[in-house]
């Protein structure tokens, strides 16, 4: 058990790796590109991987709705979207409101057409914290995100000095 | 607030919007072959959605080449591997005792200590900012208010 928590752990802190990483390069080449880099090396990697030890997962289902296959060009978007926004937030505050707008999303997404329980109150109250989470970080004002896009593509080894007290 | 982070603030909002949306699909794809086939074929699309964008958008990219010139460093082109690998061992915990609430519960755990962590100490190119007490708070309801919703959800 411990070692799956593990796993699981150390799964967030890939997909935090992989979108700071990404919005290194994104300093570098711009988000498009960067998304592009993304997918093609993600893309090159899945095929050593399903071609080396997992043959048998090629098999597809019939009657597959069109948008299954889209799922692609969303995550084009999204990393680009989150390449950009890194270098300028940073990693924590990005993290904390594309979790938030996530979990929301997901929220509206699932209870579409569901008839209400009592599980939706539980459900509600959580989209609330949540809310006021995104609140909070929208609302504090620091150095760092105040300053003007052109500086921001730019690591200023002095500001980040004074950022740390 | 000032503009500029008012529009990264939004900006993220819809990235997030977007990825949600994306899982949705990803796992409508996944549930009719594999995760790991879903990935690849995401990955596959992802290649050619992202190769029109580049070949259609006005070249833009000068604004960011105002950097130090030299040698980028080569991890900066490989955030595509633990993107890629993350389907892997997400496919693992959620089939384990774990199911699917508790791994997306403790993913989001690693998600959030990984950015402070990684803005504390500046890594991967971040620049080094230690979170503040407002910043904190808002990253524990955000955590907190999705573990609610994915144990109400479960």
């Amino acid at each position: 058990m411990l070692l799956f928590v593990s796993l699981a752990l150390l799964n967030g802190v890939l997909i935090g790796t992989s979108r700071a990483i990404n919005g290194h390069l994104g300093k570098k080449v711009g988000p498009v590109r960067t998304s592009l880099w993304n997918h093609a090396v993600g893309f090159i990697f899945l095929s050593l991987l399903i071609g080396l030890f997992y043959r048998n997962d090629l098999a597809v289902g019939t009657g597959m709705p069109v948008n299954a296959w889209l799922g692609g060009v969303l995550g084009v978007i999204f990393v680009a979207l989150n390449s950009h926004i890194i270098p300028r937030l940073g990693a924590s505050k990005t993290t904390s409101l594309v979790v938030a707008a996530q979990m929301l999303a997901s929220v509206a997404i699932d209870s579409f057409g569901k008839p209400v329980s009592s599980a939706t109150v539980v459900i509600l109250a959580g989209a609330a914290l949540i809310i006021v989470g995104v609140w909070l970080s929208a609302s504090s004002t620091k150095k760092n995100v105040r300053r003007e896009p052109a500086q921001d593509a730019v690591p200023d080894h002095e500001e980040a000095r004074r950022a740390v007290p | 607030m000032h503009r500029a982070s008012g529009w990264n603030i939004a900006l993220a909002l819809v990235a997030g919007a977007v990825l949600a949306v994306m899982i949705d699909w990803n796992s409508l794809l996944a549930r009719h072959s594999s995760p790991l086939f879903a990935s690849w074929t995401a990955h596959g699309i992802g290649v050619l959605a992202s190769l029109a964008l580049v070949t259609l958008l006005p070249v833009r990219t000068a604004a960011a080449q105002a950097i130090p010139e030299g040698r980028w460093p080569l991890w900066s082109y490989l955030g595509g591997i633990p993107g890629a690998f993350t389907v892997l061992l997400a496919a693992i915990t959620v089939n384990s005792a774990l199911g699917l609430a508790g791994t997306l519960a403790l993913m989001l755990i690693g998600q959030m200590v990984f950015g402070i962590a990684a803005d504390a100490f500046g890594i991967l190119g971040l620049r080094r900012v230690l979170p503040d007490r407002r910043d904190i708070c808002a990253i524990a309801l955000v955590l907190c208010g999705s573990i609610v919703i994915i144990l109400a959800r479960s």
